[in-house]
């Protein structure tokens, strides 16, 4: 019975590394998502705009700029920032810097408008319409806000849970006939095995059952990799994990048939 | 004690359709040497398939000591096929193993505690010896043919069973194999032996001949 386990060695070895690098790539994918979501999340508690303004814009201008700011659900605060209270913040955010605002007469800043947002604004579409109902304006001299580097984190984020669902639906499509190849691998090199066991008068029911166990091993390991993997992955998309665990029972089972299968053939 | 083969009515069809036996009866005796002769698909092996209980017939009884093998359990079945050695058309040989492991084998399973003064018997009885740690696939087909008589031999069978052994061989080497089995049934064997070359029937002067065609026996002498 060793026998069959000694020969399998190498088939074991390959299968270890299949989904040891399975469970590499299902980790790196998981962990970088999460890692990202906790990014955007930290980038949308703080979110502003700041829409920089020239120094003879009108009063009119500015209660249009501000009224379609403040019309905004998604707008927590809107406040305007002066030329004076914009110098005496920089000195306060960079105290070592103050003296240099000795050297201009007045304030080197522009009044800007301030918008802050409301937390977990999800919708980036939003912020475009702001950018582009402001660049309308000429007194509008420049629209900044912190969503440019919230935008890669969330593009980046889209790509990645695209790409780990793609590689996990590969791997649950790939694993049945790998492992599947695995059993029928071991099966068809012993077959003459099993058929000499009997013709030499013994039953062969100790060799089969050291066959369903050497299948068995690399079954318990894809489904310990599939629990893994959805464990987390019902984790970073926040619904209930029983599910996903039916789901990865359904596939077990649908290995256990295949694997039965070549036995019975 | 497994020396009485019977065929009564025996037909075999394969997938249901393709008729392999057609209605064959005949008796083989214990001690007797038989030649199962004719053309490749005349149902040869179906025959020797059935005496070792590899298959069942479909119609008419097979008896082994007048048990009949559709009835007997498959420890029995079992049991009875420790009587008998083979000797396999494809040798079917565990060709990364040596020479020693082969024949090993089917003393290990059988228990026999004796194992390495049989194997080095038979080695030697086979002219063996010296390719003892060589694996099966370095060996010629001469020597491997000699390795499976020797496997179907070592735990002295009552009956051998040999399905074209001749096949590939040379002429020596063919002449070495009658050689040994008509030895064999001299000291009790029985044999039976399956083979499209009539050249060997000569070799054995007291061998019965059973003549198959399309699944019918068509001669007998």
């Amino acid at each position: 019975m060793g026998f069959i386990l000694k020969k399998s060695w190498s088939d074991f070895i390959f299968l270890a590394v299949i989904y040891f690098l399975s469970l590499v790539i299902f980790s790196s994918v998981i962990q970088s998502y999460s890692y990202f979501s906790k990014l955007l999340d930290e980038n949308f508690k703080v979110s502003y705009m700041k829409v920089f303004l020239n120094d003879d814009v009108e009063r009119n201008e500015i209660l249009i700029l501000r009224k379609y700011a403040e019309n905004n659900p998604v707008v927590s605060k809107v406040e305007l920032i002066s030329k004076e209270r914009a110098k005496e913040e920089f000195a306060v955010r960079f105290p070592k810097y103050a003296g240099l605002l000795e050297l201009f007469p007045g304030s080197p800043f522009p009044q800007n408008l301030e918008i802050k947002f409301s937390e977990n604004v999800l919708g980036l579409e939003v912020i475009d319409d702001f950018v582009e109902f402001y660049s309308h304006f000429p007194s509008v001299t420049n629209v900044q806000h912190n969503y440019a580097s919230a935008l890669q984190i969330y593009k980046l984020k889209k790509s990645i849970f695209s790409f780990g669902t793609i590689l996990f639906l590969a791997f649950l499509i790939l694993y049945i006939p790998l492992n599947l190849s695995f059993v029928k691998g071991i099966f068809e090199r012993e077959s003459k095995l099993f058929f000499l066991v009997e013709v030499f008068g013994k039953s062969n029911f100790k060799l089969k059952v050291t066959f369903v166990a050497t299948v068995a091993i690399p079954l318990i390991v894809v489904s310990i990799i599939n629990l893994f993997v959805f464990k987390s992955l019902a984790g970073a998309l926040n619904i209930p994990l029983y599910p996903v665990v039916y789901l990865m029972l359904f596939f077990l089972l649908l290995q256990i048939l295949f694997s039965v299968d070549v036995l019975e053939r | 004690m497994a020396n009485k083969i019977e065929f009564e009515n025996v037909t075999v069809k394969f997938n249901k359709r393709w008729l392999a036996l057609d209605n064959v009866s005949f008796t083989v005796q214990k001690g007797d040497f038989v030649f199962l002769v004719g053309p490749t698909g005349a149902g040869k092996t179906t025959v020797l398939r059935l005496i070792y209980g590899d298959i069942m017939p479909d119609q008419g009884e097979v008896r082994i000591d007048g048990f009949p093998l559709k009835k007997i359990s498959k420890a029995r079945l079992l049991e009875l096929r420790t009587k008998m050695g083979i000797v396999f058309q494809d040798l079917m040989l565990l060709d990364d193993r040596s020479v020693f492991e082969n024949l090993a084998f089917p003393v290990r399973l059988k228990g026999d505690e004796d194992l390495m003064r049989r194997v080095v018997s038979t080695l030697k009885d086979v002219g063996l010896t010296h390719k003892s740690n060589e694996l099966v696939k370095s060996l010629s087909r001469g020597e491997q043919q000699r390795l499976a008589l020797a496997r179907a031999m070592i735990n002295e069978p009552e009956i051998l069973l040999a399905d074209e052994p001749f096949s590939n061989l040379h002429k020596t080497d063919i002449d070495w194999l009658i050689e040994k089995m008509n030895n064999y049934n001299e000291l009790g064997l029985t044999v039976v032996l399956s083979t499209h070359n009539f050249e060997v029937i000569p070799r054995v002067p007291r061998a019965r001949v059973l003549s198959i065609e399309e699944g019918r026996i068509t001669l007998e002498h």
